[in-house]
């Protein structure tokens, strides 16, 4: 078996756009990833005497990056930089009880250690030999942060990589071991407005809206910097909550605007310190709630509430602090 | 070669190496896999052993070499 003793991503941040770094940040990932190499092709138009198919020449091609998802299940060590490059910036507080709060907030995603450098084994199924494929200046266009009955929690970025490349040798992983936990959905508990509420499944679902039409008569065909052409898009979506009573329906129906603070966090089992286990909070400070949908089985009733996150032009619209023994989560370390 | 770790992490497995490292300490690698992982700035440097003082076991010059690693990364 070539592939399960030889799966390997890494990633670090890149200073600038178009130059890309040795990976040195690990994590387990799902496989199979999604990210595929890209080409582009224009075909020539021109017609002659002699020809029903098109000449065998008659075309170019350009490199068109490369992009798709990627999957992890988020674990007690590692994840800090990921959530940095999702969102825009980071906070590290700590140590308390040795642990390291680090808090991932909404900022600019454009310039110096917001594009990273990604990297993939994709080994020969025959000879069992390593191929690293690394992919240049890539940026998280959107992710998801899910969570259901009976699962891990799971990060999903959606990635998009300016340049591919084989010649660059795998780099050698390190891993982060001791204890190292996923997040279950049995240490998981949600707040809406303060008070607790149990859904079935939780979907948050970030669109940060970069711009990839950067490509201009210059850099080979290759795309400048993605940059951000709109608002961020922050659904939270709750799904197969008991209908136990009207207050996410008023909140739907009412007419004005109004917001409550979404909270969920999940916990891991093994202390970090004394009293500190490894956490994830996800705060979307001001949940309006933009879908309700009753479901009338012949078991129970349940609704899915979806919010939209908005800004009160004060507080972070939304945050994502992870607690964990990891000393930094900068991604450019 | 010996290479000590500097990364994020409290500790790390190195699968190529079959080992695993605290932050601030060193593992022995072959020369080859030495230099990929020196390749990783801000992850791994290369660990350079002090000559024991003259009142030093080796052991002891080693001990205080990692420490000093572990000041460094405060």
């Amino acid at each position: 078996m070539a592939f399960i003793n030889r799966a390997q991503f890494g990633y670090k941040a890149q200073a600038s756009w178009g130059t890309a770094v040795t990976v040195n940040k690990f994590l387990d990932y799902i496989a199979p990833d999604g990210i595929q190499t890209r080409m582009g092709y224009i075909e020539q138009q021109g017609v002659r005497a002699g020809g029903r198919v098109r000449g065998h020449t008659r075309y170019a091609r350009y490199a068109d990056g490369a992009g798709g998802d990627v999957s992890f299940e988020v674990q007690s060590k590692g994840f800090g930089g990921l959530f940095m490059l999702a969102n825009g910036t980071v906070t590290t507080a700590g140590p308390t009880d040795s642990a390291y709060t680090h808090t991932a907030k909404i900022d600019t995603l454009m310039g110096a250690s917001k594009a990273f450098t990604m990297q993939l084994n994709r080994p020969f199924q025959a000879g069992d030999t390593n191929q690293a494929f690394t992919y240049g200046s890539c940026k998280i266009m959107s992710y998801r942060l899910e969570n259901s009955v009976p699962n891990l929690l799971m990060f999903t970025p959606t990635i998009e990589c300016r340049d591919v490349t084989t010649a660059t040798s795998l780099a050698s992983a390190s891993y982060a071991s001791g204890t190292v936990e996923p997040f279950t959905f049995a240490g998981a508990s949600v707040t809406i407005g303060g008070t607790a509420y149990c859904p079935e499944t939780f979907n948050l679902q970030v669109n940060n809206n970069l711009s990839n039409d950067t490509r201009r008569l210059c850099s080979s065909g290759l795309r400048g910097e993605f940059y951000e052409a709109g608002y961020r898009e922050i659904i939270l979506e709750l799904g197969g909550g008991d209908f136990n009573d009207l207050s996410l329906y008023n909140l739907f129906t009412a007419s004005g605007p109004n917001t409550l603070q979404a909270v969920a966090s999940w916990t891991a089992a093994t202390l970090i310190g004394t009293a500190t286990y490894p956490s994830v909070t996800v705060t979307v400070d001001e949940a309006a709630v933009w879908e309700h949908t009753i479901g009338t089985g012949m078991d129970r009733v349940s609704q899915v509430v979806r919010f939209h996150g908005l800004f009160d032009g004060t507080n972070a619209p939304l945050s994502i602090a992870y607690v964990s023994a990891d000393t930094s989560a900068d991604p450019a370390a | 070669m010996r290479v000590t770790y500097r990364g994020p992490h409290d500790r790390v497995f190195v699968p190529e190496a079959g080992q695993e490292v605290e932050h601030g300490h060193s593992i022995e690698v072959d020369d080859e896999l030495g230099a990929r992982l020196l390749e990783q700035e801000g992850t791994w440097r290369e660990y350079h052993r002090r000559s024991p003082s003259a009142h030093e076991t080796t052991e002891e010059s080693n001990t205080a070499d990692e420490a000093a690693s572990e000041e460094g990364n405060a």
